[in-house]
Protein backbone atom coordinates (compact mmCIF):
# COMPACT_ATOMS: atom_id res chain seq x y z
CA UNK A 1 0.00 0.00 0.00
CA UNK A 2 2.52 2.47 0.96
CA UNK A 3 5.26 1.60 -1.86
CA UNK A 4 1.85 2.40 -4.11
CA UNK A 5 1.38 5.65 -2.59
CA UNK A 6 4.93 6.68 -3.05
CA UNK A 7 5.23 5.19 -6.54
CA UNK A 8 1.93 7.40 -7.28
CA UNK A 9 3.38 10.61 -5.84
CA UNK A 10 6.75 9.79 -7.83
CA UNK A 11 4.41 9.53 -10.76
CA UNK A 12 2.90 12.86 -9.80
CA UNK A 13 6.02 14.92 -9.40
CA UNK A 14 7.70 13.88 -12.65
CA UNK A 15 4.80 14.84 -14.53
CA UNK A 16 4.76 18.23 -12.99
CA UNK A 17 8.34 18.30 -13.44
CA UNK A 18 7.44 17.65 -17.39
CA UNK A 19 4.81 20.27 -17.83
CA UNK A 20 6.67 23.15 -16.07
CA UNK A 21 10.34 22.12 -17.42
CA UNK A 22 11.19 23.84 -20.65
CA UNK A 23 11.02 21.75 -23.92
CA UNK A 24 13.75 19.05 -23.96
CA UNK A 25 16.81 20.18 -26.41
CA UNK A 26 16.17 18.86 -30.08
CA UNK A 27 18.55 17.77 -32.60
CA UNK A 28 17.76 19.32 -36.20
CA UNK A 29 19.77 18.16 -39.00
CA UNK A 30 20.30 20.23 -42.28
CA UNK A 31 20.80 18.27 -45.30
CA UNK A 32 21.42 19.31 -48.91
CA UNK A 33 19.15 16.41 -49.93
CA UNK A 34 16.66 16.29 -46.94
CA UNK A 35 13.66 17.96 -45.29
CA UNK A 36 15.84 20.99 -44.04
CA UNK A 37 18.03 22.27 -46.81
CA UNK A 38 19.50 25.65 -45.65
CA UNK A 39 21.11 26.34 -42.01
CA UNK A 40 19.45 29.67 -41.86
CA UNK A 41 16.30 27.83 -42.15
CA UNK A 42 17.56 25.45 -39.45
CA UNK A 43 18.24 28.20 -36.93
CA UNK A 44 14.99 29.86 -37.32
CA UNK A 45 13.51 26.62 -36.57
CA UNK A 46 15.46 25.86 -33.31
CA UNK A 47 14.71 26.98 -30.26
CA UNK A 48 17.32 27.74 -27.15
CA UNK A 49 20.09 25.20 -26.55
CA UNK A 50 18.78 22.84 -29.52
CA UNK A 51 21.88 21.30 -31.64
CA UNK A 52 21.69 22.02 -35.45
CA UNK A 53 23.84 18.94 -37.16
CA UNK A 54 24.64 19.93 -40.75
CA UNK A 55 25.68 17.31 -43.08
CA UNK A 56 28.62 17.47 -45.46
CA UNK A 57 27.36 19.81 -48.61
CA UNK A 58 27.58 22.96 -50.35
CA UNK A 59 25.65 25.87 -48.68
CA UNK A 60 26.08 29.29 -50.24
CA UNK A 61 24.48 30.91 -47.17
CA UNK A 62 25.71 34.18 -44.99
CA UNK A 63 24.24 36.81 -42.70
CA UNK A 64 23.85 33.58 -40.48
CA UNK A 65 22.28 35.40 -37.30
CA UNK A 66 22.66 33.16 -33.62
CA UNK A 67 20.67 35.06 -31.20
CA UNK A 68 20.12 32.11 -28.63
CA UNK A 69 22.05 29.28 -26.98
CA UNK A 70 22.79 26.84 -30.27
CA UNK A 71 25.40 24.32 -31.07
CA UNK A 72 26.11 24.03 -34.67
CA UNK A 73 27.85 21.22 -35.78
CA UNK A 74 29.42 20.02 -39.00
CA UNK A 75 30.02 16.83 -40.02
CA UNK A 76 32.67 15.73 -42.28
CA UNK A 77 33.21 19.69 -42.84
CA UNK A 78 30.45 21.56 -44.82
CA UNK A 79 31.07 24.11 -46.68
CA UNK A 80 29.53 27.92 -45.77
CA UNK A 81 29.91 29.72 -48.91
CA UNK A 82 29.45 33.66 -48.79
CA UNK A 83 30.04 34.46 -51.99
CA UNK A 84 31.71 37.64 -51.33
CA UNK A 85 28.56 39.48 -50.24
CA UNK A 86 29.06 42.47 -48.08
CA UNK A 87 28.23 41.21 -44.32
CA UNK A 88 29.39 38.37 -41.83
CA UNK A 89 28.73 34.82 -42.56
CA UNK A 90 28.47 33.99 -38.72
CA UNK A 91 27.32 36.52 -36.35
CA UNK A 92 26.79 35.12 -32.95
CA UNK A 93 24.56 37.59 -30.59
CA UNK A 94 23.89 35.35 -27.81
CA UNK A 95 25.83 33.39 -25.28
CA UNK A 96 26.18 29.74 -24.67
CA UNK A 97 27.05 29.67 -28.43
CA UNK A 98 29.19 26.67 -30.35
CA UNK A 99 30.40 26.35 -34.12
CA UNK A 100 32.60 23.72 -35.08
CA UNK A 101 33.28 22.06 -38.27
CA UNK A 102 32.93 23.93 -40.88
CA UNK A 103 34.64 25.07 -43.76
CA UNK A 104 33.70 28.92 -43.71
CA UNK A 105 35.17 31.22 -46.86
CA UNK A 106 34.58 34.45 -49.55
CA UNK A 107 33.44 37.07 -47.22
CA UNK A 108 33.31 40.29 -49.02
CA UNK A 109 35.87 43.08 -48.55
CA UNK A 110 34.89 46.04 -47.09
CA UNK A 111 36.10 49.56 -46.46
CA UNK A 112 33.35 50.70 -43.95
CA UNK A 113 32.31 47.06 -42.56
CA UNK A 114 34.83 44.55 -40.55
CA UNK A 115 32.67 41.81 -42.30
CA UNK A 116 34.06 38.69 -40.78
CA UNK A 117 33.91 34.35 -41.26
CA UNK A 118 32.44 34.52 -37.39
CA UNK A 119 31.76 37.66 -35.79
CA UNK A 120 30.43 37.21 -31.92
CA UNK A 121 29.53 40.34 -29.72
CA UNK A 122 28.55 41.00 -26.48
CA UNK A 123 28.70 36.71 -25.72
CA UNK A 124 29.25 34.77 -22.52
CA UNK A 125 30.96 31.16 -23.22
CA UNK A 126 30.53 30.29 -26.81
CA UNK A 127 33.34 27.99 -28.10
CA UNK A 128 34.99 28.31 -31.89
CA UNK A 129 36.47 24.93 -32.89
CA UNK A 130 38.03 23.42 -35.52
CA UNK A 131 36.56 25.42 -38.36
CA UNK A 132 38.28 26.25 -41.58
CA UNK A 133 38.51 29.86 -42.76
CA UNK A 134 39.58 31.10 -46.08
CA UNK A 135 39.31 34.61 -47.55
CA UNK A 136 36.97 35.67 -45.02
CA UNK A 137 38.29 39.20 -44.93
CA UNK A 138 38.56 39.05 -40.93
CA UNK A 139 38.80 35.22 -39.85
CA UNK A 140 37.28 34.81 -35.99
CA UNK A 141 36.04 38.21 -34.53
CA UNK A 142 35.04 38.41 -31.02
CA UNK A 143 33.90 42.19 -29.47
CA UNK A 144 33.03 42.63 -25.81
CA UNK A 145 32.94 38.91 -24.93
CA UNK A 146 33.96 36.98 -22.46
CA UNK A 147 35.36 33.18 -21.41
CA UNK A 148 34.89 32.02 -24.65
CA UNK A 149 37.42 29.56 -26.10
CA UNK A 150 38.92 29.09 -29.88
CA UNK A 151 40.38 26.31 -30.23
CA UNK A 152 42.12 24.18 -33.73
CA UNK A 153 40.87 26.67 -36.09
CA UNK A 154 42.56 27.61 -39.55
CA UNK A 155 43.06 31.23 -40.90
CA UNK A 156 43.48 31.76 -44.04
CA UNK A 157 43.63 35.13 -45.41
CA UNK A 158 43.70 36.09 -49.07
CA UNK A 159 46.49 38.37 -47.50
CA UNK A 160 48.26 39.65 -51.32
CA UNK A 161 47.05 43.71 -50.63
CA UNK A 162 47.63 44.45 -46.35
CA UNK A 163 44.82 47.30 -47.07
CA UNK A 164 42.55 44.77 -48.04
CA UNK A 165 43.13 41.76 -45.81
CA UNK A 166 41.52 41.88 -42.49
CA UNK A 167 42.64 40.37 -38.87
CA UNK A 168 42.96 36.31 -38.76
CA UNK A 169 41.60 36.25 -35.00
CA UNK A 170 40.88 39.96 -34.16
CA UNK A 171 40.12 40.35 -30.52
CA UNK A 172 38.21 43.71 -29.21
CA UNK A 173 37.00 44.56 -25.75
CA UNK A 174 37.01 40.85 -24.27
CA UNK A 175 38.46 38.79 -21.41
CA UNK A 176 39.15 35.61 -20.38
CA UNK A 177 39.79 33.99 -23.96
CA UNK A 178 41.84 31.30 -24.72
CA UNK A 179 42.90 30.91 -27.99
CA UNK A 180 44.64 27.39 -28.80
CA UNK A 181 45.92 25.25 -31.54
CA UNK A 182 45.08 27.99 -34.26
CA UNK A 183 46.79 27.88 -38.01
CA UNK A 184 46.81 31.69 -38.97
CA UNK A 185 48.26 32.38 -42.27
CA UNK A 186 48.10 35.19 -44.65
CA UNK A 187 46.39 37.71 -43.18
CA UNK A 188 47.01 41.27 -42.05
CA UNK A 189 47.90 40.39 -38.36
CA UNK A 190 47.44 36.57 -37.42
CA UNK A 191 45.90 37.44 -33.99
CA UNK A 192 44.81 41.26 -32.86
CA UNK A 193 44.35 42.12 -29.16
CA UNK A 194 42.72 45.71 -28.61
CA UNK A 195 41.63 46.15 -24.75
CA UNK A 196 41.73 42.73 -24.15
CA UNK A 197 42.30 41.34 -20.23
CA UNK A 198 43.42 38.02 -18.55
CA UNK A 199 43.87 35.86 -21.87
CA UNK A 200 46.08 33.26 -22.73
CA UNK A 201 47.48 32.14 -26.39
CA UNK A 202 48.87 28.78 -26.32
CA UNK A 203 50.20 26.49 -28.76
CA UNK A 204 49.39 28.80 -32.19
CA UNK A 205 51.49 28.83 -35.46
CA UNK A 206 51.37 32.09 -37.29
CA UNK A 207 52.93 33.12 -40.78
CA UNK A 208 52.96 35.11 -43.46
CA UNK A 209 50.97 37.98 -42.71
CA UNK A 210 51.46 41.13 -43.89
CA UNK A 211 52.27 43.20 -40.93
CA UNK A 212 52.54 41.19 -37.54
CA UNK A 213 51.89 37.52 -36.31
CA UNK A 214 50.35 38.66 -33.20
CA UNK A 215 49.24 42.33 -31.98
CA UNK A 216 49.11 43.37 -28.73
CA UNK A 217 47.26 46.90 -27.66
CA UNK A 218 46.07 47.97 -24.31
CA UNK A 219 45.72 44.59 -23.19
CA UNK A 220 47.04 43.97 -20.36
CA UNK A 221 47.48 40.74 -17.61
CA UNK A 222 47.77 38.26 -21.37
CA UNK A 223 50.16 35.91 -21.60
CA UNK A 224 51.49 34.19 -24.98
CA UNK A 225 52.97 30.54 -24.43
CA UNK A 226 54.15 28.26 -26.89
CA UNK A 227 53.41 29.87 -30.31
CA UNK A 228 55.39 30.28 -33.85
CA UNK A 229 55.90 33.35 -35.32
CA UNK A 230 57.69 32.19 -38.81
CA UNK A 231 58.02 34.61 -41.67
CA UNK A 232 56.23 37.23 -40.56
CA UNK A 233 56.10 40.90 -41.58
CA UNK A 234 57.34 41.20 -38.17
CA UNK A 235 56.89 38.22 -35.77
CA UNK A 236 55.24 40.06 -32.32
CA UNK A 237 54.23 43.75 -31.51
CA UNK A 238 53.19 44.37 -27.97
CA UNK A 239 52.24 47.80 -27.47
CA UNK A 240 51.01 50.10 -24.40
CA UNK A 241 50.14 47.23 -22.13
CA UNK A 242 51.25 46.06 -18.88
CA UNK A 243 52.14 42.75 -17.03
CA UNK A 244 52.53 40.51 -20.10
CA UNK A 245 54.14 36.84 -20.11
CA UNK A 246 55.77 35.40 -22.98
CA UNK A 247 57.49 32.27 -23.19
CA UNK A 248 58.73 29.73 -25.52
CA UNK A 249 57.89 31.11 -28.53
CA UNK A 250 59.62 31.19 -31.67
CA UNK A 251 60.16 33.86 -33.83
CA UNK A 252 61.99 32.79 -36.89
CA UNK A 253 62.73 34.48 -40.39
CA UNK A 254 61.42 38.26 -40.00
CA UNK A 255 62.74 39.70 -42.58
CA UNK A 256 62.80 43.03 -43.96
CA UNK A 257 63.72 46.63 -43.73
CA UNK A 258 61.09 47.14 -41.16
CA UNK A 259 61.04 43.56 -39.85
CA UNK A 260 62.01 42.27 -36.02
CA UNK A 261 61.11 39.47 -34.14
CA UNK A 262 59.68 41.47 -31.48
CA UNK A 263 58.51 44.92 -31.13
CA UNK A 264 58.00 46.49 -28.24
CA UNK A 265 56.68 49.68 -27.74
CA UNK A 266 55.82 51.15 -24.00
CA UNK A 267 55.09 48.37 -22.60
CA UNK A 268 55.91 47.77 -18.84
CA UNK A 269 56.34 44.61 -15.95
CA UNK A 270 56.62 42.14 -18.54
CA UNK A 271 57.93 38.91 -18.54
CA UNK A 272 59.87 37.16 -21.72
CA UNK A 273 61.63 33.64 -20.64
CA UNK A 274 62.62 30.56 -23.22
CA UNK A 275 62.02 32.49 -26.33
CA UNK A 276 63.95 31.75 -29.53
CA UNK A 277 64.25 34.30 -31.87
CA UNK A 278 66.24 33.41 -35.27
CA UNK A 279 66.91 34.68 -38.21
CA UNK A 280 65.23 37.97 -38.01
CA UNK A 281 66.36 41.53 -39.08
CA UNK A 282 65.91 42.82 -35.37
CA UNK A 283 65.14 39.94 -32.52
CA UNK A 284 63.99 42.46 -30.24
CA UNK A 285 63.10 46.15 -30.67
CA UNK A 286 62.36 48.12 -27.60
CA UNK A 287 61.10 51.42 -27.37
CA UNK A 288 59.43 53.35 -24.13
CA UNK A 289 59.93 49.47 -22.18
CA UNK A 290 60.55 49.41 -18.68
CA UNK A 291 60.95 47.09 -16.20
CA UNK A 292 61.16 43.96 -18.15
CA UNK A 293 62.18 40.61 -17.25
CA UNK A 294 64.05 39.19 -20.34
CA UNK A 295 65.56 35.69 -18.71
CA UNK A 296 66.93 32.14 -20.63
CA UNK A 297 66.38 33.30 -24.40
CA UNK A 298 68.40 32.45 -27.90
CA UNK A 299 69.20 34.60 -29.80
CA UNK A 300 70.67 33.19 -33.14
CA UNK A 301 71.42 34.39 -36.19
CA UNK A 302 70.05 37.73 -35.98
CA UNK A 303 71.11 41.18 -37.74
CA UNK A 304 70.54 42.68 -34.46
CA UNK A 305 70.02 40.75 -31.61
CA UNK A 306 68.19 43.15 -29.51
CA UNK A 307 68.21 47.22 -30.48
CA UNK A 308 67.11 48.89 -26.92
CA UNK A 309 65.87 52.79 -27.27
CA UNK A 310 67.30 54.41 -24.68
CA UNK A 311 63.78 55.68 -22.70
CA UNK A 312 63.94 51.84 -21.54
CA UNK A 313 64.44 51.79 -18.10
CA UNK A 314 65.47 49.08 -15.85
CA UNK A 315 65.20 46.33 -18.29
CA UNK A 316 67.40 42.94 -17.25
CA UNK A 317 68.81 40.70 -19.71
CA UNK A 318 70.29 37.61 -17.59
CA UNK A 319 70.98 34.47 -18.73
CA UNK A 320 70.22 35.07 -22.54
CA UNK A 321 72.39 32.94 -25.91
CA UNK A 322 73.79 35.56 -27.98
CA UNK A 323 74.88 33.48 -30.90
CA UNK A 324 76.24 34.33 -34.26
CA UNK A 325 74.62 37.80 -34.57
CA UNK A 326 75.93 40.46 -36.37
CA UNK A 327 75.28 42.98 -33.94
CA UNK A 328 74.67 41.91 -30.30
CA UNK A 329 73.20 44.76 -29.11
CA UNK A 330 72.26 48.50 -30.40
CA UNK A 331 71.29 51.45 -28.90
CA UNK A 332 71.13 55.09 -29.96
CA UNK A 333 72.62 56.50 -26.60
CA UNK A 334 75.91 56.58 -24.23
CA UNK A 335 73.57 56.29 -21.44
CA UNK A 336 71.84 52.71 -20.51
CA UNK A 337 69.80 52.13 -17.50
CA UNK A 338 69.83 48.44 -17.67
CA UNK A 339 71.56 45.77 -16.78
CA UNK A 340 73.06 42.69 -18.66
CA UNK A 341 74.23 40.22 -16.52
CA UNK A 342 75.46 36.58 -16.88
CA UNK A 343 74.43 36.10 -21.05
CA UNK A 344 76.35 34.16 -23.02
CA UNK A 345 77.66 35.90 -26.16
CA UNK A 346 79.79 34.37 -28.97
CA UNK A 347 81.51 37.22 -29.90
CA UNK A 348 83.11 37.11 -26.89
CA UNK A 349 86.75 36.50 -26.92
CA UNK A 350 87.69 37.11 -23.17
CA UNK A 351 89.46 34.40 -20.92
CA UNK A 352 88.54 32.26 -17.60
CA UNK A 353 91.70 32.01 -15.47
CA UNK A 354 89.84 31.03 -12.54
CA UNK A 355 87.97 28.34 -14.14
CA UNK A 356 84.82 29.74 -12.25
CA UNK A 357 83.02 29.82 -16.19
CA UNK A 358 82.47 33.48 -16.08
CA UNK A 359 84.69 35.70 -18.72
CA UNK A 360 87.18 37.49 -16.39
CA UNK A 361 87.19 40.59 -18.86
CA UNK A 362 83.59 41.93 -19.05
CA UNK A 363 81.80 41.85 -22.37
CA UNK A 364 80.73 45.23 -24.41
CA UNK A 365 77.93 44.10 -26.61
CA UNK A 366 77.50 47.37 -28.49
CA UNK A 367 80.31 47.39 -30.57
CA UNK A 368 81.68 50.59 -32.09
CA UNK A 369 80.05 49.87 -35.47
CA UNK A 370 76.58 49.17 -34.21
CA UNK A 371 76.86 52.22 -32.54
CA UNK A 372 77.68 54.15 -35.34
CA UNK A 373 75.18 52.41 -37.46
CA UNK A 374 72.00 53.36 -35.52
CA UNK A 375 73.27 57.17 -35.54
CA UNK A 376 74.22 56.84 -39.24
CA UNK A 377 71.62 54.22 -40.83
CA UNK A 378 73.68 53.96 -44.50
CA UNK A 379 77.09 53.28 -42.48
CA UNK A 380 76.24 50.05 -42.77
CA UNK A 381 77.37 49.46 -46.13
CA UNK A 382 80.55 49.29 -44.50
CA UNK A 383 80.02 46.07 -42.57
CA UNK A 384 83.10 43.49 -42.69
CA UNK A 385 85.09 45.78 -43.66
CA UNK A 386 88.66 45.55 -42.45
CA UNK A 387 88.35 49.42 -41.53
CA UNK A 388 85.97 48.57 -39.00
CA UNK A 389 87.53 44.94 -38.10
CA UNK A 390 90.47 47.70 -36.94
CA UNK A 391 87.80 50.70 -35.05
CA UNK A 392 86.24 47.93 -33.06
CA UNK A 393 89.02 46.54 -32.04
CA UNK A 394 90.63 49.80 -30.85
CA UNK A 395 87.45 50.46 -29.25
CA UNK A 396 87.25 47.40 -27.52
CA UNK A 397 90.51 48.31 -25.98
CA UNK A 398 90.21 52.04 -25.39
CA UNK A 399 85.75 53.02 -24.73
CA UNK A 400 85.32 55.51 -25.75
CA UNK A 401 82.51 56.20 -28.42
CA UNK A 402 80.21 53.57 -27.04
CA UNK A 403 78.06 53.53 -24.06
CA UNK A 404 80.10 52.10 -21.04
CA UNK A 405 77.18 51.59 -18.60
CA UNK A 406 76.27 48.98 -21.52
CA UNK A 407 78.18 45.84 -19.87
CA UNK A 408 77.91 42.94 -19.33
CA UNK A 409 80.55 42.36 -16.31
CA UNK A 410 80.05 38.37 -15.98
CA UNK A 411 79.68 36.85 -19.24
CA UNK A 412 79.38 32.91 -19.53
CA UNK A 413 82.31 31.00 -21.22
CA UNK A 414 79.84 28.48 -22.31
CA UNK A 415 76.08 28.76 -23.95
CA UNK A 416 72.92 27.86 -21.56
CA UNK A 417 71.70 25.00 -22.79
CA UNK B 1 71.11 75.75 -73.64
CA UNK B 2 69.90 78.92 -71.22
CA UNK B 3 66.19 77.86 -71.25
CA UNK B 4 67.82 74.49 -70.36
CA UNK B 5 68.68 75.71 -67.30
CA UNK B 6 65.62 77.37 -65.94
CA UNK B 7 63.89 74.86 -67.05
CA UNK B 8 65.33 73.00 -64.98
CA UNK B 9 65.92 75.22 -62.39
CA UNK B 10 62.37 75.73 -61.83
CA UNK B 11 61.90 71.82 -61.92
CA UNK B 12 63.97 72.06 -58.62
CA UNK B 13 62.77 75.06 -56.93
CA UNK B 14 58.81 73.21 -57.54
CA UNK B 15 59.94 69.80 -56.61
CA UNK B 16 60.75 71.36 -53.32
CA UNK B 17 57.45 73.12 -52.09
CA UNK B 18 56.13 71.46 -49.10
CA UNK B 19 53.74 69.05 -50.12
CA UNK B 20 51.27 66.32 -48.60
CA UNK B 21 52.15 63.18 -49.99
CA UNK B 22 49.84 60.29 -50.50
CA UNK B 23 50.34 57.57 -48.11
CA UNK B 24 51.16 53.97 -49.06
CA UNK B 25 49.23 51.86 -46.75
CA UNK B 26 51.05 48.36 -46.11
CA UNK B 27 54.14 50.01 -46.79
CA UNK B 28 55.01 53.51 -44.78
CA UNK B 29 55.60 53.35 -41.20
CA UNK B 30 53.49 55.71 -38.11
CA UNK B 31 56.45 57.93 -37.18
CA UNK B 32 54.96 57.84 -33.33
CA UNK B 33 54.10 54.84 -32.39
CA UNK B 34 56.10 52.56 -35.37
CA UNK B 35 53.03 50.55 -36.90
CA UNK B 36 52.83 49.92 -40.51
CA UNK B 37 50.04 51.90 -41.18
CA UNK B 38 47.45 49.58 -43.02
CA UNK B 39 43.50 50.80 -42.16
CA UNK B 40 42.97 53.13 -45.33
CA UNK B 41 40.48 54.51 -43.10
CA UNK B 42 42.62 56.35 -40.39
CA UNK B 43 45.97 58.08 -41.28
CA UNK B 44 47.84 61.51 -40.81
CA UNK B 45 50.32 63.58 -41.68
CA UNK B 46 52.95 66.72 -40.80
CA UNK B 47 54.75 68.32 -43.28
CA UNK B 48 56.91 70.45 -41.65
CA UNK B 49 58.41 74.52 -42.83
CA UNK B 50 61.51 72.11 -44.47
CA UNK B 51 59.47 70.12 -45.97
CA UNK B 52 59.49 66.68 -44.27
CA UNK B 53 56.71 64.54 -43.70
CA UNK B 54 55.94 62.55 -40.93
CA UNK B 55 53.01 59.79 -41.59
CA UNK B 56 51.19 58.44 -39.06
CA UNK B 57 48.55 55.29 -38.42
CA UNK B 58 45.81 57.74 -36.53
CA UNK B 59 45.20 61.13 -35.92
CA UNK B 60 45.64 60.14 -32.49
CA UNK B 61 49.68 59.75 -33.24
CA UNK B 62 49.87 62.72 -34.91
CA UNK B 63 48.73 65.10 -32.07
CA UNK B 64 50.78 63.02 -29.35
CA UNK B 65 54.13 64.02 -32.10
CA UNK B 66 52.77 67.29 -31.72
CA UNK B 67 53.19 66.71 -28.44
CA UNK B 68 56.37 65.96 -27.75
CA UNK B 69 58.81 68.56 -26.91
CA UNK B 70 62.38 67.12 -27.88
CA UNK B 71 61.95 68.12 -31.47
CA UNK B 72 59.72 70.71 -30.85
CA UNK B 73 57.42 70.18 -34.50
CA UNK B 74 54.58 71.79 -33.00
CA UNK B 75 56.34 74.82 -33.45
CA UNK B 76 57.47 74.15 -37.13
CA UNK B 77 54.65 72.31 -39.21
CA UNK B 78 53.74 73.73 -42.09
CA UNK B 79 50.36 71.92 -42.51
CA UNK B 80 48.70 69.01 -40.52
CA UNK B 81 46.70 66.44 -42.61
CA UNK B 82 44.10 63.43 -42.12
CA UNK B 83 42.51 60.99 -44.18
CA UNK B 84 39.20 61.16 -44.61
CA UNK B 85 37.55 58.72 -43.66
CA UNK B 86 35.01 57.58 -46.73
CA UNK B 87 37.88 58.23 -49.53
CA UNK B 88 40.36 55.09 -48.81
CA UNK B 89 43.20 57.56 -47.83
CA UNK B 90 42.58 61.10 -49.51
CA UNK B 91 44.54 63.54 -47.43
CA UNK B 92 42.12 66.56 -46.13
CA UNK B 93 43.00 69.64 -44.01
CA UNK B 94 43.01 68.55 -40.16
CA UNK B 95 42.48 71.72 -38.87
CA UNK B 96 39.34 72.01 -41.17
CA UNK B 97 38.29 68.53 -40.49
CA UNK B 98 35.27 67.27 -38.03
CA UNK B 99 36.18 64.16 -36.05
CA UNK B 100 34.03 61.88 -35.09
CA UNK B 101 34.00 60.01 -31.99
CA UNK B 102 32.01 56.65 -31.78
CA UNK B 103 32.46 53.01 -31.17
CA UNK B 104 31.32 51.96 -34.22
CA UNK B 105 34.80 53.43 -35.45
CA UNK B 106 37.67 51.35 -34.49
CA UNK B 107 40.75 53.17 -34.96
CA UNK B 108 44.33 51.94 -34.91
CA UNK B 109 45.08 53.47 -31.63
CA UNK B 110 41.81 52.91 -29.82
CA UNK B 111 40.16 56.15 -29.13
CA UNK B 112 37.67 55.47 -31.72
CA UNK B 113 38.23 58.40 -33.87
CA UNK B 114 37.53 59.39 -37.24
CA UNK B 115 38.09 62.18 -39.73
CA UNK B 116 35.59 63.38 -41.91
CA UNK B 117 35.22 66.43 -44.38
CA UNK B 118 31.79 68.03 -43.32
CA UNK B 119 28.82 66.94 -40.72
CA UNK B 120 26.96 65.47 -43.42
CA UNK B 121 29.44 62.96 -44.48
CA UNK B 122 29.67 61.41 -40.84
CA UNK B 123 25.77 61.76 -39.23
CA UNK B 124 25.69 58.01 -40.67
CA UNK B 125 28.13 56.78 -38.34
CA UNK B 126 26.32 58.13 -35.20
CA UNK B 127 25.04 55.44 -34.00
CA UNK B 128 24.15 56.17 -29.26
CA UNK B 129 23.90 59.04 -27.82
CA UNK B 130 27.77 59.06 -26.39
CA UNK B 131 29.21 59.50 -29.87
CA UNK B 132 30.57 63.50 -30.24
CA UNK B 133 31.27 65.34 -32.77
CA UNK B 134 34.27 67.91 -32.14
CA UNK B 135 36.77 70.10 -33.93
CA UNK B 136 40.64 69.95 -34.37
CA UNK B 137 40.92 72.14 -30.86
CA UNK B 138 38.52 69.55 -29.18
CA UNK B 139 40.62 66.68 -30.16
CA UNK B 140 43.83 68.14 -29.54
CA UNK B 141 42.43 68.22 -25.11
CA UNK B 142 40.79 64.79 -26.11
CA UNK B 143 43.84 62.96 -27.00
CA UNK B 144 45.97 64.63 -24.26
CA UNK B 145 43.77 63.96 -21.59
CA UNK B 146 43.07 60.22 -22.46
CA UNK B 147 46.85 59.80 -23.01
CA UNK B 148 47.94 61.64 -20.26
CA UNK B 149 50.39 63.70 -22.71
Amino acid sequence: MGIIRIYKVFLLLLYIALQISPVFPRVIFVNPSGEIKTISQAISNSNSYDSVFVVKGYYKESNLNINKPLTLIGTDYPVIDGTYSNSNILTVTSSNVIISGFIIKNVGVSAVNDNAGIKVTNSNYCKIENNRLFNTFFGIYLAKSKNCYILGNEVKGNGNVESQSGNGIHLWQCSTIVIQKNRVVNNRDGIYFEFVSNSSIQYNYSSKNKRYGLHFMFSDNCDYINNDFIDNGAGVAVMYTKNIKMQNNRFIDNWGASAYGLLLKDIRDSFIYDNEFKNNTIGILAEGSNRLDIKRNNFIRNGWAVKIMANCIDDNFSRNNFISNTFDVATNSKQSYNKFHENYWSEYDGYDLNNDNYGDVPYHPVSLFSYLTSQNEPAIILLRSLFINFLDAAEKVFPSITPEALVDKKPLMRPIK
Amino acid sequence: MKYMFFFILSLLILSCTAKNKKIQFGVDLCSNCSMKISDSKYGAEIVTDKGKIYLFDSIECLISKLSQTDKNIAGSYKSLWTVDYLSQGDLIDAKKALYLRSESLHSPMGLNIGSFMNRDSLSQFIKSDSDKVINFSDLMELVKKEWEL
